[in-house]
Order: structure tokens, then sequence, then C-alpha cells
């Protein structure tokens, strides 16, 4: 077994069960664990409380006491995230949640989380829609100020502004190292298949974040010594998360391989770099209004539909798969502007709506159809 | 002048027209014609003697008049999910035909709006401002997680305002006046007096109406309520319902026996075959949040801005609740009829939790039933009509238990 085999199968391991994989890394560590609800929680300030941000992406899950919450027709990942809470998966584990306001799903998930789990603390934080003005931006760092205070209550000392610094250079070195990981993950799809790169960029959100760059530079420094290939279906994909083992599995199957993403949880975690200006909490809000082509961000020019354009007209990409979780209404109004952008310019696309593993045929089906596409 | 006494409803009907006929006379002069979300200050557009539509009203015309399911299906065919909402999609294929039948409007030259109602708003508007490729303005009114609007969002919403009106006078070039800000001010609280005095009646007991009346003039409250004439149609809405509470009438047409409250957006295409089911079952309407949240008013610019970010869906589970508490008690309704509303992800997020508060802290029952404020195909007249009877049946048995 090759060094890259190994750091592989820890990252697959990794992701198979993620909530012992966290709660094995908070024994490793010694720290304490923040759960991270979806997409752009201010991360940077649970590590400088020294503890252990954890990402909550949903899990494959037969919803039931969440039933009592949401109807069905509510975005899934926040209903299995919310059903893992209530069945107890998060116990012992979480000392608090993050609940970022991006969307108005997950407005109710953090009310709801407030009274359905209150043994484990919600942290709400609303972000900005005009987050390019001083207005916006102010408003952003005191919703940070108010994380930070919490957090503050939960581990018991005060956050530095120091501690905050390291942090957020903690944070931007792991950027870097995802971003030169992803750009040599896509000369060697040979071995950094769909469902690997995916695990790769998972395990971000479960492990210490300094210890897990290493091991990211590892990967792609072993990465650079083999030889490239060209895929035979290059995919660029775009939308939340497209994290689902079988629908992976069946990329794979069908020779799609992954050279390009713009998803929430990959590429758009990584992308962009805090700035170096200001107190830390004015460079995390600064960060925020510098964060591109997210359907949770406002763009009333919809720019993430020319970057997509651009993914295949440089040669990255042959073609562009949408994920989209079930009954997420960002994305959902974003799909038919990108669909008709990539059209006009004959790209190959198709949008898949993932509702977790127990749902994913229709998905299969849709990428195998995909493939016809490329002949 | 007449001497023939005009009524409420004729007036309401005269302004409606004449919101349209503005904002086609101003397109056909050139004038460029906004679209705007109805929560959004409308006080900083007036202020400005801006033409502007409102889309939502738009899509509630079609939806009631049952057009909305054309429009749906064509955005559909676009590639918008059946799971978006509904007054969108019936938007989005407005804009896509370019016409529709019983109410046209114009479209846009520009876009602005707020996302105090939902986020889905900022995402609906941002594919119009790309479909119809003209500018859109944001003015944020960010959620409230805690009970109170905290400061930070105040100090939010007053910073944003210099950038709201740059953004304003560059796109359309008209200038700011302070002076019409405060005459605009004061006749938008007029306006919010006289739908609180409407909707005292309308919450009174016994009632002096059916209560579905109501509905109707929302429409004005969304999209003229910065207007002298509105504050007189309201005006003449309040005093004709006076008029009726104290002679001790009422326009409710069945036998008056249960009084509830209905919770979440009305179901526009089957408004009707919900007013009949409810008035063959002796139920009449008197209260819903959705029509008073209209009754706005306000000392100061602190305190209008303040208004504007606790309306419905923008506050947290426990302020909401406590408004449905609140007004279920102060009309002493006997049950609540809830929506659960396909398209809004905003309300339907904490309508269980809603219904629980409801029933555990006044011991009313409730029910709740599937439907959608556009989209025809999520109701089912069967369902509602089992639904409002066992609501009937356990109002009555509540009503029976009381008497014994």
């Amino acid at each position: 077994m090759t060094r890259v085999d190994k750091i592989l199968a820890l990252c697959a391991d990794g992701v198979r069960s993620p909530v012992q994989t966290a709660a094995a890394e908070m024994e490793r560590t010694g720290k304490r664990a923040v759960g991270c609800m979806l997409e752009f929680c201010p991360e940077e300030i649970v590590y400088a409380a020294d503890m252990l941000p954890v990402g909550l992406w949903g899990a494959d899950i037969e919803l039931r006491e969440v039933k009592r919450y949401f109807p069905a027709f509510f975005c899934a990942p926040i209903q299995q995230s919310m059903e893992l809470a209530l069945q107890g998966a998060f116990d012992g584990v979480l000392s608090a949640v993050i609940v970022p306001i991006l969307c108005d799903a997950l407005k109710s998930a953090g009310q709801n989380w407030r009274i359905a789990v209150p043994e484990i603390p919600m942290i709400p934080v609303v972000y900005p829609q005009n987050r390019q003005i001083k207005a916006g931006q102010r408003f952003m760092e005191s919703e940070l100020r108010e994380v930070k205070a919490r957090l503050e209550q939960i581990c018991g000392r005060p956050i530095s502004e120091d501690a905050l610094n390291q942090s957020i250079n903690v944070y931007n070195e792991y950027r870097l190292s995802m971003q030169e990981f992803s750009s040599v993950a896509s000369r060697h799809t040979d071995v950094i298949t769909a469902s690997a790169r995916h695990n790769v960029f998972m395990n971000g959100f479960l492990r210490d974040k300094a210890d897990y760059t290493m091991l990211v530079r590892e990967l792609t420094s072993e990465l650079k010594k083999l030889p490239e290939v060209k895929p035979r279906r290059a995919v660029a994909l775009t939308g939340v998360a497209l994290d689902t083992e079988r629908v992976l599995r069946c990329m794979e199957e069908n020779d799609f391989a992954v050279t390009a993403d713009m998803l929430a949880q990959e590429s758009l975690q990584v992308e962009t770099l805090v700035p170096e200006n200001g107190s830390a909490l004015e460079r995390i809000a600064a960060w925020w209004s510098n964060v591109r082509c997210s359907s949770l961000t406002l763009d009333e020019k919809k720019l993430r539909a020319d970057k997509l354009v651009e993914f295949v007209s440089s040669g990255l990409a042959d073609g562009i798969i949408v994920a989209m979780p079930a009954f997420c209404d960002p994305e959902e109004y974003d799909y038919p502007i990108l669909c008709e952008a990539l059209q006009q310019k004959g790209i190959a696309q198709i949008g898949l709506e993932l509702s977790g593993p127990s749902g994913c045929e229709q998905a299969c089906s849709r990428i195998q159809a995909f493939a016809e596409m490329f002949r | 002048m007449s001497e023939e006494k005009i009524k409420a409803k004729d007036m309401l009907n005269r302004l409606l027209d004449k919101h349209y006929e503005e904002a086609w006379e101003a397109k056909q002069a050139g004038k460029k014609v906004g679209w705007v979300s109805s929560n959004f200050p409308q006080e900083f557009l007036e202020a400005m003697g801006l033409t502007v539509c409102y889309p939502e009203n738009h899509s509630t015309s079609l939806s009631a008049k049952h057009e909305s399911m054309d429009m749906i299906a064509i955005a559909e065919k676009l590639g918008y999910s059946n799971d978006l909402c509904g007054y969108a999609r019936v938007n989005l294929g407005f804009i896509s035909k370019g016409d529709c039948e019983s109410q046209k409007m114009p479209l846009p030259d520009y876009v602005v709006c707020s996302n105090n109602i939902c986020n889905q708003l900022v995402k609906w508007f941002e594919n119009v401002a790309r479909v119809c490729d003209v500018p859109l303005i944001v003015y944020d009114i960010p959620f409230n997680n805690a009970y109170e609007v905290t400061p930070s969002r105040m100090e939010y919403m007053h910073e944003q305002i210099p950038y709201l009106i740059r953004r304003l006078e560059d796109v359309t070039g008209a200038n700011w006046d302070e002076n019409r800000f405060k005459e605009v001010m004061a006749i938008s609280n007029e306006c919010g007096k006289q739908w609180q005095r409407a909707s005292k009646y309308f919450e009174a007991n016994p009632s002096p109406m059916n209560g579905f009346e109501m509905f109707n003039y929302m429409a004005l409250m969304v999209c003229a309520r910065g207007r002298r004439e509105t504050v007189e149609a309201i005006r003449l809405l309040a005093d004709e319902l006076e008029e009726r509470y104290q002679a001790g009438e009422t326009s409710f047409k069945g036998e008056p026996k249960y009084r509830i409250m209905m919770e979440g957006i009305a179901c526009w295409p089957h408004l009707s075959h919900n007013y009949k089911t409810l008035k063959n079952s002796g139920c009449n309407l008197c209260g819903t949040v959705y029509t008073e949240t209209w009754g706005r008013t306000y000392k100061d610019l602190d305190e209008m801005l303040r208004s504007y970010s606790v309306v419905l869906d923008n506050t947290n589970v426990d302020r909401s609740c406590d408004r449905r508490v609140n007004l279920a008690r102060r009309a002493q309704v006997d049950g609540a009829l809830i929506h659960m509303n396909r398209s809004c992800k905003a309300w339907d997020g904490i309508l269980y939790e809603m219904e629980r508060r409801l029933r555990s802290t006044l011991n009313i029952p409730t029910a709740m039933y599937d439907g959608d404020q556009s989209d025809p195909r999520c109701y089912a007249q069967a369902q509602y009509e089992s639904r409002v009877q066992g609501l009937c049946e356990v109002m009555e048995n509540k009503k029976k238990e009381a008497q014994t």
C-alpha cells in the first residue's frame, strides 16, 4: 500500500462515520467540539477557542423525530442533522452548534434546534446581504462578536486577538493546501476518483485543521510524483454537496472524473482567503464580502453561470453537474439560469436532486444518461 | 359630488385599478417602473415619487383569478422546481410569457427588495434582474434570532439608508426629498392607524363582517399605504365596520357558530372553496396575523425601521408564537385553521411548533390542511372539508363542556 493509498484510506474511513471521526479527533487532541451546520460557519473563531469545528452535512438516516418540527418537503441535510441530534448522536460530542442563517430553511433550523435540542446550545449567525458595503461588513462583524462571546461562555475563557489571528493563519494555510490539492488532483483522476476527492474535502470538516493541512500537503506532494492522466469524462461540480457514496460510485462506474468544483461543501470553502488588514473579526467579515459564486450570496449578475462556462472553455472540464439537496430553494432558483447559460454555449449539464443514499437511484439514472451525452 | 355614499369596496377596486393604470402610463411616457417586494419600506420609494408595482400582489391576483397554473407551467418548463414559492413561479412564468389575461402589469426597469419576508424573495428578484437585465437594489433587513431587534440590526438598517437612496437616485434619476419623506411617513402612519381600527372590528365579538373581506383590502395596503387616498379607503372600511358593529349587523352570510383564526397566507386559488366550506360549517374568520401585520404605526424613523424588522417570518419562534397567541386571545377564537402552505418555507419551518404553542397555551383545537398560495395542485377539497369538519367537532365538544 502506497502512502497515497494510506492517506486516501484514512479519509474514506473518516467519512464513513463522521461523528465517530470527530469523537476520535476530540480524544486525540483533547479538544471539545462545536458543530457547524452546512455552509460558511465562522470556524476560525471556534478553532481560536481551542475547540474543533465539526461540519454537519446530514447523514443517511431514517427521519422520525424530526417530523415533529419540519414538513416532509424541507431541506434534506438540515432534517438529517437534526434527526441525528434528536436521536442523541451528538451527545457527549458537541458542546454547541453554530447555525449560519443563510436561507429560510436555516432560519427555522436554528429556531427548532433551540427548542428541540436544548442540551446543545445553538449559536446563530446572520449573514448580511449587502456584504460589499461598510454597513454590511460592520453588521457581519457584530454577528461574529456575538459568536465569539457565546463561544467564550462555552469554553470558559476569553478568545484573544492573537488566538484569532493564529486561527486565521491556520485556516488560510488549510485553504491554500486544498486549492493546490484540487488543482493537482485534477491531473491524477485515476487515483483521486470522485469519491476520493470528496473524502479529502470532507475530512477537513472532521479533523484538526493544522494537522490535516500537513496531511493534505503530503498527499499532494505524493500525487505530484505520479504520472498525469487525462480523464475520459471530466466534469466540474457545482451546488451544495455531492456526498452520496452510491452516486459518487456511479460517476466512477461511468468514467466520470471531477476536475473542478464550485460546491459549497468543497472548493467554495477554500477558494477565498481571509484578507490581511484589520482586526481578526474585521478580517473574517471582509472574507465573507469576498466569497463569490454561491447560491447563498447576493449576486444580481449571477456570475456563477459565467464561472461554470469558464471551467469548460478553459478546458478544465467537459461538462457540469449541478448537485442540489432535495428542497434547497437557493439552488433551485439558480438552476434554470445556469442551465440557460450553459445551453447557450452548448455545454452538457445535468441537475441532481439529492436526498441522501436511500433516494439516489434517480440521480444514478441521470448520471448514466449523462454519460451517453459524452459519446 | 354624488349624493350616493361610496362604499369602501368600490373605492378599493378603483384605487387598485388606478395603481396599475399609473404604472402603464409611466411606462408609456418613458418613465422607469420598478418592481418591489411587499414589505419593503415603501416610504423611501413614495418619497422619491417612484412608480412601482408589486409582483406579490400581481401573483396573488392571478392566483385568485385562476390564472396562476398557466404561469406556473411556463416557469416549470423553464426549469423552476415545483418546490419553489408559487408567487415566484407565477411571476417568472409571467415574465417569460410577457402577458396575462386578468391583470396586466408592465415589466420592470429596476427591482427593489427586502428579505424581511423571506430570503427566497432575494433569489426570486435576483432572477428577475438577470432575466429582465435590470438593476437589483436590496435593502437588507436581517432575521431576528432574539426576541427584540438588536442594536446592531438597527445600526445596519440605518447605515444602509444613504446607500439605498444613492442607488435609487442613480437607477431612476429621481431625487431624494427629506420633507416629502416625513409627509409620507405621516400618511403611512395614518393608514396604519385606520387599518388597526378596521382590524379591531375584524376581531370584534360579535363580528360585523365575513372575515375573508379583509383579504381584499390587503392588496391596497401592500401597494399604496403611503398614499392619502388609501387612508381614505381604509377609513371608510373601518367606518362601515363600526357602523355595522354598532347596529349589531354582520356581512357573514351563514349562522356564526364558531370564531376561528387562520394561520398562513391565504390559499388564493381555492379561496372560494375555503370560504364556502367554512361558511357552511358556521365558521367565521375573525383573525389572522397575515392581515394584522399591515397595521404599522411609528413615531420616528427608528420605530419605522423596527416595525419593518419584526414583520411576519422575520422574528424568532417565541415572538412569532406570542403574536399568534395574543391575536387568538384578542379575537376570542374557538379554534385555529392552519395552512401548511407548500410555497412558504420561512413560515412552514416553525408551523408545527406554533401549532403546539397555540394548543398548549390557549387550550384551543387546531386543524392543519395542505395547500398553496398559488399552485392549485397542492390542495384537495376533500382534505380541507374533513379537516374543517374535525375542527368543528372539537370546537362543538368544547362549547358543550364549557356549558356543563
